[in-house]
Formats: C-alpha cells, structure tokens, sequence
C-alpha cells in the first residue's frame, strides 16, 4: 500500500512514520482543505451520532443487492450498529438486486441478509439502478407505493422530507412531479436520494453530468440541503456543490470496486478499499452523519449544520457521549413503526 | 503542473528535514492531475446544462408532427391492450404479473413486425432528435450516459436480444437515456420507456418486460 496515496493513510501519520518532525507534520495538505482523520482508541468503532431525543435516524445503503458473501457480511455489520444505533428508516439508493429477482432470489438478496433490520420494524425506501427490474416499485418490502419515483415524510418528522429519484429515466412528467413536489413542501430538510450520482470522482462512471444538468437547478432553487447516491462502488462525501447542497456518493453495501477514485478537489472524503453503509441523524438544523465499514470502522463522520438558508459542515465527528447507546438497543423485535406519509409519483 | 506555493514549503523543508522529507512535503502531482480534471468537467457541466436548455426547445416541423400523431396512436392503441391485459390478470406477485403479462401481448401481437409503431415516417425524426444530442463537440455527458449500463458494454450485464416481443431479461441492465434525449423525444407514457441497446433505440413496456419495438442503429457511434 502507498503511505502517501490519497487519504487511505494521513500524510501527518506518513509524516510521523518516516521519523519526521512534528513540525513537518503539521504542513497542510497541498490543495486540500481536510484535516488527517481522527484515529480513535477503540478503532473508530463507536456510534458518533448524538442520539438526540425525537431526532431522526436513518441509514443508507446502496449496490447491495448480489447475495454474496460481501453483501452478508456487510448486513450483518449494519444489524450491530442498529442495535446500538436503531435507525427507523433505510434508504436504498439503488442496484437493490442485481441479477435475477424471483422471489428466491428477492429473498436471497434481500430479505435473508436484512431479516433482522426487517423484523425490527426498520422500514425500507427504495429507489430504482441500473441493474434493478423497474418493477421493484411494486414490492412490499421497498415501501415505493408502485411508484418508480414518490416522496416520503418518516414518521415522527414534521421537518424532514426524502424523495425518491428514479435517475436511469429522467423525462419530462417526473421533472414536472419533482419541481412541484419541491415547490409545495414546507419541510426545512429535503433530501433526494437516486442512482447515479450527480458529483463523483470514480474512474469507471464519475459524475453523471446530464443528470447533474437536469436536478441540480432544481435543487438548488428549492434549497436541498443533502443529497445520497450510488452507482459508483465506494464511499464518496464531496465538498459542497452549488446551493451549499453536500453530495454522498454511497455505492458500496455490497459491490466493491477498489482504488476506483480518481485525484480530485472536490471530494472531501474517500474510502474505497471495503464495503460500507451511512448512518445519519437529524435534530432541528443539524444533520450527523457516519460512515461504517464492513468491520465496523468509522471512514468518516460529521454533522451539516442548516444556518440562515445556507449550510455548514463540521467532519469529523468527536465521539458521542458514551450514555444512551446501550439503554435505546432493539436487541428484541421493536412494535412495527408508523407507516410514513407517502405522496406518489409514478 | 507549475505549482508556486510548493516552492516556499519546499525550501523551509530542506532546511529542516531531510531531502527524503522535501520531497514528501512537495507532491503536488496527483492533486494537480485532479484539480485539471475537476476543471475539466465543470466546463464540461456548463456546457451540458446549455444544451439541456437548448434541446427542451427543440421541436419536430409540421410533417414531424403528423407522424408523431400516428406514432402516438400506435403507443396508445398498445397501451389499452396492455392494460386490458393487467385487469384480466389481477392481483399477483410482482414477478408473476410481469411473466403472465408479456405472455399474454406476445401472443396477442404475434403478428407484429419491427416498424409497426415505430413507424417508418417517424423513424427521421427519432434519428434526427437523438443524433442532435448524441454527436458533436458537447455529447460527451450525454453519450457516457447511454454506454453507462449499456447492456452492450457493461460488465455485470446479460446481453439483450432485440426483436418486437423479445424479453428484457432477467439482470440486463439498462443504459440512463440522457435527460437532453427524453427532452426531446415524443413524451409517452409510463410504464412505456425509451431504451438503448448498444445502439439500436427499443420502446421497452417496462411492465412486462417486453420489447414493443425498436429502431436499429437510432445512435450515432458511441464513445467507449
């Protein structure tokens, strides 16, 4: 492994190896803005997120859908942090199955691997990759409505609205749907969630740039403050774009494309040697975030602050007041949550 | 790449450290190759958003437009015997819908041909409007998008046989038909769908899974 390569390693802990001078160490980064990562004593193992009382929590995944043993072991490391984290909602950001999808194999790639998320009352969102059959819209499990884009408020939050983007077909009567969906809610927090990411640094897809020129205006003039995407195999948070809007690339809850991200200024973080999923949480104007990997390691974490209209990010997070991590585990099967208020697209 | 502010800590580290050291404080090489390619495609994103603009206000002329109606009457008269189809069927699951569906049309237009709702007189225009987007100095986003999941290119992909009530099949995956294209095209309706098979333009019912028709080689040449 290359010491100096990207921010697998930091250059002040590079620094450090080589026997050099604090001093030495203390150089920023030549054109970057980020400070080292935060190596934590317990490895980083920890939940980072607040846990605030009525605040929401949701987690992310995306290209998850193969039935291997990379996608199981991943599912297995997000039922840990659930029970020490119990998110109510996970939003799918696409390539949910790959492959066939009979029920055996909707239930080998996603309902076996997920059964205790399931059981718990977790609560699924889907949105449609290129590698999905368009008719998921219309399994239960994916909580679409039979839509193949719709717009979903989580129970409990009043102040916080997702939508749902199918990104393979973007035409003009689900533009049309998203501008007034846009345009008519109240919620401080719009969050879209869809395929191909409109900012990334991969070298086999990138950012898609049509994609990019067709939602960006849009969210921009409504004041989305975050957006998830996928289709690129590896963790991605980028600097914020236009509108303040911060972008996560979060393709890789069970496909895995090593060293695929190119140099680039854009991004903020990167990680791209093993599987991960995102945790996040928001109470009132803020937004933490954290990114978990296969064996349970923090890749990053921080919180979005929503301030005036405009929008700030901290990264990374101190670790969470140690005390009510244990007290909210679902080690038993949680009561069902309140089935969200969804607003159909198509 | 010419990087003036390496020059100052480049010397404050030699006086320092070690050469070893120098050298670690002063690699700007990858940061720069990266910094050249995030200009790169900012210009290109502007680029792009302008010819999105452009291409919603592109527009068919009036011989266009008679085709289109025809084109248009084809898609609706499918559409009815589709969701004449769905209602005879009823409640099942997913999977089993999809499969009881495409059999039920295949058999219904077995008799169909290739040009029979794409019809010849408006196969110019489809051509015309997708090659406005896909070539010259600007497609370059656009026709990414197109080999992006390009049953045809990509790697965890089943290959598409094109034919009218051909199946999609099971873990083919499906190119992203550019926004400036679906600006363009005659709007129809879900769950119709545009879709491009390496380069032939197929009308997927995205229902049942079915090939309706398509046009070949409706896409100029594609980057790879």
């Amino acid at each position: 492994m290359n010491p100096l390569k990207d921010e697998k390693i930091s250059r002040r802990r590079a620094a450090l190896w080589l026997g050099l001078s604090p001093l030495l160490a203390a150089v920023p980064r030549v054109g970057g803005d980020q400070k080292p990562a935060v190596d934590t004593p317990d490895g980083g193992k920890r939940i980072k997120l607040p846990m605030k009382a009525g605040s929401l929590r949701f987690a992310v995944m995306g290209d998850t859908g193969r039935g291997d043993r990379g996608q199981y072991e991943m599912a297995a490391q997000m039922v840990k942090v659930w029970k020490e984290y119990p998110f109510e909602t996970m939003i799918m950001v696409g390539d949910n199955i790959y492959g066939g999808d009979s029920p055996s194999e909707m239930t080998r790639k996603f309902e076996t691997p997920y059964k205790p998320l399931i059981d718990g009352g977790v609560k699924f969102q889907a949105s449609i990759g290129n590698h999905d059959n368009p008719n998921q819209r219309f399994y239960k499990l994916f909580n679409m409505g039979t839509n193949r884009f719709y717009t979903f408020r989580p129970p409990k939050s009043q102040n916080i609205r997702f939508f749902a983007i199918d990104s393979n077909y973007i035409d003009k009567e689900q533009l049309d749907w998203l501008e007034r969906e846009l345009a008519s809610s109240t919620s401080d927090w719009k969050i879209p969630f869809f395929h191909h990411p409109l900012y990334s640094s991969g070298a086999t897809h990138g950012s898609s740039l049509e994609t990019r020129a067709a939602l960006e205006p849009l969210f921009v003039k409504h004041n989305v403050s975050a957006v998830f995407a996928g289709h690129d195999h590896f963790y991605q948070r980028i600097k914020p774009q236009k509108g303040g809007i911060v972008h996560w690339v979060s393709g890789a809850g069970g496909s895995l494309r090593k060293g695929d991200i190119r140099a680039s200024d854009m991004s903020a973080k990167n990680f791209d040697t093993d599987y991960h999923f995102m945790i996040c949480e928001i109470a009132g104007d803020e937004m933490f975030f954290q990114a978990i990997s296969r064996t349970g390691t923090t890749v990053d974490s921080g919180v979005i602050r929503r301030q005036g209209g405009a929008t700030t990010i901290s990264a990374p997070l101190p670790l969470a007041s140690a005390s009510p991590v244990a007290s909210a585990s679902p080690a038993s099967p949680r009561p069902p949550v309140a089935v969200p208020s969804l607003t159909p697209g198509h | 790449m010419y990087d003036p502010n390496a020059i100052p800590r480049r010397g404050l580290a030699r006086l320092l450290m070690s050469p070893f050291a120098a050298l670690y404080v002063s690699m700007p090489a990858a940061l720069s190759e990266g910094a050249e390619l995030d200009a790169q495609e900012k210009d290109q994103a502007e680029k792009v958003a302008k010819k999105l603009e452009k291409a919603k206000m592109s527009h068919a002329d009036k011989e266009e437009q008679s085709a289109v109606r025809h084109y248009i009457k084809e898609v609706n008269e499918y559409l009815a015997l589709q969701r004449k189809e769905l209602a005879r069927i009823g409640s099942l699951e997913p999977s089993a819908v999809q499969k009881a569906l495409a059999a039920a049309i295949t058999a219904k237009r077995a008799k169909v041909r290739q040009g029979d709702v794409f019809l010849p007189e408006v196969q110019p225009l489809f051509k015309r409007l997708i090659a406005e987007q896909l070539k010259g100095p600007d497609s370059k986003a656009a026709q990414k998008a197109v080999v992006e999941g390009n049953p045809g290119v990509d790697e965890d992909s089943v290959p598409v046989v094109v034919r009218v009530n051909g199946a999609y099949p099971q873990g083919a995956a499906r190119s992203t038909v550019p926004a400036s294209v679906l600006a363009t095209l005659p709007e129809i309706p879900d769950p119709l769908q545009y879709l491009f098979v390496v380069r032939t333009l197929i009308l997927l019912d995205s229902r049942a899974q079915i090939i309706v028709d398509y046009i070949p080689a409706a896409a100029p040449e594609l980057i790879q």
